[in-house]
């Protein structure tokens, strides 16, 4: 029940960390129907209701890794924008400015 | 090692990757870098390689740390920088993983993130802690270890910086639970108590302050303004009945690890059985004392973050869901607490 989720004004970035499916219902309804930027998805991306498929966002990046959670990341995510995990991209960086949004990967 | 990569991603065709490796120092691409090879579509739709020399006010970029299953992100703008979340399986990787975005705000072929310059640190005015398991917070447990054996007086969170949580609901009854997590959580794996609040003030120079959040709350991290969308000030009955399932849950635990002779889980069933009537309790999850000589850094000894086992026994039940309970093996191995 002690999650955080955070959303940026004016460009949308999303911070879901680790918040409960089932919760899901409760917060889309500040979410649904705006353009975000990025969206950091909930539980390492292994959480996603039906609800969170409404989203829409430039990116989605999933920070996980091996040896539990990999396996449980759910591909759904990319149907909300480009889908990108930390365990095969490396770090990930966003830009989000006036014109539009940059994002760099580095395995390293 | 790989290369950096970029992409435009509002390019019409932003799966393309590009490489922006050649990235100079005055923020102009040099001979040899690529972009996502259309240009012309890029900049009729202002989405120049250019432009990544100019910020408006409201800039700001975001980094999502390769640490693992856990979470170590930031944010920088020109007006400031936060950390959202510094953890990691280890808690050495969360380290590394600052000691890597922070070698990028340095312009070197390849290894330079140009609009990442506005980070002066690795110094932060905000933390934030967005949910006390310990991939969230265990990188800040190892610096200031690290810190304590080395004698450094380095600042994480700049003295004057406040550190963000998530408000434990009113309703006392969800107060308990959390709580009884709590204690569940300190008997397990052996942390010493209050520790993230002392590691908070154990990485800063000067005092820092707390505050809680809950849906509503508006802040601004690194200079941008942020909604905070969780907690409730309240749950509803829907929550919690979940928490009540959860208790249940808790009773077949102890149950069965009476069965088995288990005296570690049943001392940790036992702490969650106990009643308490202070309804101030949860907050002090994180207290943070006054100065780091209070922080008490000699009990933050246990170098628990190195062993993968005990990782998994470290992380706090605070907000585990009844699935993730049920997944994870403490009814059929005994001793396993997970929570990632």
């Amino acid at each position: 029940m002690l999650w955080l989720v955070l959303s940026t004004r004016p460009q949308r970035y999303v911070f879901l960390g680790d918040l409960d499916e089932s919760l899901h219902p409760e917060i889309i309804g500040d979410l649904v129907d705006q353009d975000h930027e990025l969206l950091l998805s909930a539980h390492h991306g292994t959480h996603l209701g039906p609800d969170l498929l409404r989203l829409q966002s430039r990116c989605v990046v999933s920070s996980v890794g091996p040896p539990r959670l990999d396996r449980r990341v759910r591909p759904e995510y990319a149907s909300i924008g480009t889908h990108l995990r930390t365990d095969t991209a490396g770090d990930v960086m966003v830009w989000m400015h006036g014109t539009g949004t940059h994002l760099a990967t580095c395995d390293c | 090692m790989g290369c950096l990569t970029a992409a435009y991603v509002g390019c019409p065709d932003h799966q393309r990757w590009s490489n922006l490796c050649q990235m100079g120092r005055d923020d102009k691409v040099e001979p040899g870098a690529r972009d996502c090879g259309h240009d012309q579509a890029c900049r009729s739709s202002g989405l120049t390689r250019r432009q990544l020399a100019f910020c408006s006010v409201n800039d700001f970029a975001v980094g999502v740390a390769s640490v693992g299953a856990g979470y170590t992100t930031f944010m920088a703008s020109e007006h400031g920088a936060a950390l959202v979340d510094f953890g990691a399986p280890r808690g050495r990787d969360a380290l590394r993983a600052l000691e890597r975005f922070s070698e990028r705000r340095h312009p070197r072929p390849g290894h330079w993130w140009p609009w990442w310059r506005w980070w002066p640190g690795p110094e932060f005015t905000e933390f934030v802690v967005s949910h006390p398991h310990a991939d969230h917070y265990s990188g800040l447990l190892r610096l200031a270890r690290v810190q304590s054996a080395d004698g450094r007086q380095e600042s994480l969170i700049r003295p004057g910086g406040t550190f963000f949580y998530p408000m434990v609901p009113r309703n006392p009854d969800a107060q308990r639970l959390v709580f009884f997590l709590a204690e569940l959580n300190k008997v397990i794996s052996a942390l010493p108590k209050n520790v993230l609040g002392r590691a908070v003030a154990a990485t800063s120079d000067g005092p820092i302050r707390g505050r809680p959040l809950k849906r509503g709350d508006e802040i601004e991290l690194a200079g941008i303004h942020v909604d905070v969308l969780w907690p409730p000030p309240m749950l509803d009955e829907r929550t919690m009945a979940r928490l009540r399932n959860l208790v249940r849950e808790y009773e077949q635990i102890a149950e069965e690890a009476a069965e088995r002779g288990d005296e570690r889980l049943i001392r940790a069933v036992e702490a969650v059985r106990e009643p308490t009537d202070d309804l101030h309790m949860t907050e002090r999850l994180y207290d943070i004392p006054e100065d780091r000589e209070q922080s008490g850094l000699s009990e933050i000894d246990e170098d628990f973050s190195e062993d993968g086992n005990r990782s998994d026994l470290i992380c706090s039940m605070i907000g585990v869901s009844m699935l993730d309970f049920a997944s994870s093996g403490i009814r059929s191995r005994g001793e396993r607490i997970c929570c990632g």
